[in-house]
């Protein structure tokens, strides 16, 4: 006898409970994963263009404006400031007594440790008889001998101000000079910070000169 | 005297006489049926508790995780996207201690040069050893004396694969750019030199990366 379609036994399915514990296992190894992975420092760049050897494939600059030429040469004494182009009005002559000085000298003043663990800030010659920063003074300003990149900036905004159309710098350094020190350099050359808080560009085309020997 | 021991012998009593330890006085034997059919309600109430206190370990319970699953995978797609745009990896170690600097310009797609005191990678591929304090082997000197012969080598094949890039997809930036991840120890001549190698396998614009400082 065969049973009404209603009547009929049908295999019906029940509930049907998926297993989760393989996507659970795979969120418990992914997630963490990549929260490691994800970069926890941020990170900036600076435009810089190559150090240029031999003659220049730029066209001559016209005669009624020459190029200012403003050189930053780093060394373990300090910051000099020339210019072949120009006068840099307020900034001494490099060259008192035909030698080289720096117009801008290292000095020591307080530093805050904290982006100096393990070492000591630039020049690290001259801070050869310190201790280095460590987690302990991490937060404290350690008295060191470092460059002047505050009074660097100033002079470079008095620089800007009387030639607002100029926005190439050389940096130049002697050959044993830092990476860091040069970062300070196009850091305290690139922006200024005016009296209304907001940052005016001055000299964010860069070139690097080879190294010198001062 | 007698006890109530639930059976019929000779010394059962029944409850509603006195004597008896459940006789609840002259009330409870003329009590209505409501009274006792609440008395017997409690009664069903406190053995269905004590049932479900005996067998409660023996049922599994729910516990719903939808949204528990919800969060872990808004958070997985999101890590997965943050992950994936990322076109610079940068491993600090204690060979890369990367400077700080106030810029604020992000890093874009290029080939990475990493410089370090003993080392030097293009795309985390190691080129060439340097001696003591970041100096050069006479070796690996082109006749150039600023040039760094195996350096060069690896640049010109990266930048023949820049072109070949830009040959097929013109939206690609026509300009060849490198960028330099460099330890805060690196001397300022090394600096050059990779920089002048560079600029003589065609590269053009150099991006140095540096950690961004807080508050600019």
């Amino acid at each position: 006898m065969s049973f009404s379609p209603s009547s009929r036994n049908r295999d019906e399915l029940g509930e049907v409970a998926i297993n989760l514990n393989p996507m659970m296992d795979m969120f418990a190894v992914l997630i963490p994963a990549l929260l490691m992975l994800s970069a926890v420092v941020e990170v900036a760049i600076v435009k810089v263009s190559a150090p240029s050897i031999g003659p220049s494939n730029e066209p001559p600059p016209k005669e009624d404006k020459p190029p200012l030429n403003l050189t930053v040469t780093v060394s373990d004494a300090g910051y000099m400031l020339t210019a072949t182009g120009g006068e840099l009005s307020g900034v001494p002559r490099a060259d008192a007594n035909g030698i080289p000085q720096p117009q801008i000298p290292v000095k020591e003043q307080p530093i805050v440790c904290s982006k100096y663990r393990g070492t000591t800030p630039p020049p690290r010659s001259r801070n050869l008889d310190r201790p280095p920063c460590n987690d302990a003074n991490a937060r404290d300003a350690v008295m060191f001998v470092t460059y002047d990149t505050a009074t660097l900036n100033q002079a470079i905004a008095k620089i800007h101000q009387e030639y607002p159309d100029e926005r190439r710098i050389i940096i130049a350094a002697e050959s044993n000079v830092q990476y860091e020190a040069i970062m300070d350099v196009l850091d305290a050359t690139r922006v200024s910070r005016l009296a209304s808080g907001e940052f005016e560009t001055m000299f964010d085309q860069v070139v690097l000169s080879p190294a010198t020997n001062m | 005297m007698s006890s109530f021991d639930g059976g019929t012998g000779p010394g059962f009593v029944s409850a509603m006489t006195e004597g008896s330890p459940l006789y609840a006085g002259e009330a409870s034997v003329h009590k209505s049926n409501d009274e006792l059919y609440s008395e017997m309600r409690r009664r069903e109430k406190k053995k269905e508790k004590r049932m479900k206190r005996k067998h409660a370990h023996d049922h599994p319970v729910d516990v719903s995780i939808n949204s528990l699953l919800d969060i872990l995978s808004v958070i997985l797609v999101f890590l997965m996207k943050s992950y994936s745009a990322s076109t610079i990896n940068i491993k600090p170690s204690k060979e890369l201690q990367i400077p700080f600097t106030k810029s604020i310009e992000a890093a874009t797609e290029s080939t990475a040069v990493t410089v370090t005191l003993k080392h030097i990678l293009v795309d985390d591929v190691p080129v060439m050893d340097l001696e003591e304090g970041g100096k050069v082997r006479e070796e690996d000197l082109a006749e150039e004396k600023m040039m760094l012969q195996p350096l060069y080598n690896k640049l010109l094949d990266e930048v023949e694969k820049r072109k070949k890039i830009m040959q097929k997809n013109s939206s690609v930036e026509n300009a060849i750019n490198m960028t330099l991840i460099g330890d805060r120890f690196v001397p300022f001549d090394l600096l050059t030199r990779v920089m002048y190698t560079a600029g003589q396998a065609e590269f053009s614009k150099f991006d140095f990366i540096a950690i961004k400082l807080e508050g600019g």
